[in-house]
């Protein structure tokens, strides 16, 4: 699987500190159905029930909240990076500086499973993260994305 | 039960660094393989090393092992080099001692799975 199909430079930014995981959510939801198309409100909720279950925010500063729409056609990935970092109410990190979203299709399971499996395979790889928290576009966050995406098999 | 669309193997992994095993079932996930069984495993020389003291002395002929994982996967037949690429991406050359050994099996009989 490719991230390149599922991404686009509109999905990727560079946003301030904000006031909270929620607020943060709150943003993404709004940049990513701006850019989408998507209920924004729905996307929202959705992200909020997942993260409501467990945080998905990883020990290493990245958190990947997801969510299955009904009617959603195929599926989007977008990357933020957040300046200064928030706390995603997790017990394994203080503060979460880069958020992957992943939105698919309740009825395409599998295929949100294995865009999971590849972010997480991307974020293994050596200095991917830094060189993404060096990023000063979403511009910028997308080319690394896509250049760390075709370093895998 | 569904029955598969295309020719199926049996593909074993050998993986001699146990502490792989995420990442490389984090690997299945992304390349499409949905199912495997995993099984924690000694390779004969870890277990000759280890308790065999009749061998002690002839111990360093086996290298060091701290273990293995043993993983059993029926995967339609498409999906066995990017598996093996995928191997190779995560454990180095797989002519490497202590990395990994993959080979698969035809299946002539198939019942159960469901995708």
């Amino acid at each position: 699987m490719r991230l390149s199909q599922y991404i686009k430079p509109e999905y990727c930014f560079v946003l301030e500190k904000p006031e909270s995981r929620d607020a943060l959510l709150r943003e993404l939801a709004d940049r990513i159905g701006a850019a989408s198309g998507l209920d924004a409100d729905k996307l929202y909720e959705s992200l909020l029930e997942r993260e409501s279950k467990g945080s998905t925010a990883t020990p290493e500063g990245v958190a990947l909240p997801h969510a299955m729409l009904d009617e959603m056609e195929g599926s989007i990935v977008a990357l933020a990076r957040v300046k200064g970092g928030v706390d995603f109410q997790s017990e394994h990190v203080d503060a979460v500086d880069l958020v992957f979203v992943l939105v698919g299709q309740k009825s395409a399971a599998w295929q949100h499973i294995s865009l999971l499996a590849r972010v997480a395979r991307v974020c293994r790889g050596g200095g991917c993260l830094d060189g993404f928290r060096e990023s000063k576009t979403g511009e910028e966050l997308y080319e690394r994305l896509i250049k760390e995406d075709d370093l895998l098999a | 039960m569904t029955a598969p669309t295309e020719p199926t193997k049996l593909v074993v992994i050998i993986l001699d660094q146990p502490q792989l095993i995420d990442e490389l079932l984090t690997g299945f996930l992304d390349i499409g393989v949905r199912g495997a069984t995993v099984i924690e495993s000694r390779g004969m020389g870890a277990i000759v090393r280890q308790d065999m003291p009749v061998f002690a002395g002839l111990a360093d002929l086996f290298g060091e092992n701290t273990g293995s994982r043993m993983i059993f996967s029926v995967m339609p037949e498409s999906l066995i080099d990017p598996t093996t690429k995928l191997l190779e991406e995560i454990t180095g050359h797989l002519n490497q001692p202590n990395s990994a050994i993959i080979f698969s099996l035809p299946v002539e009989q198939f019942r159960g799975i469901k995708h």
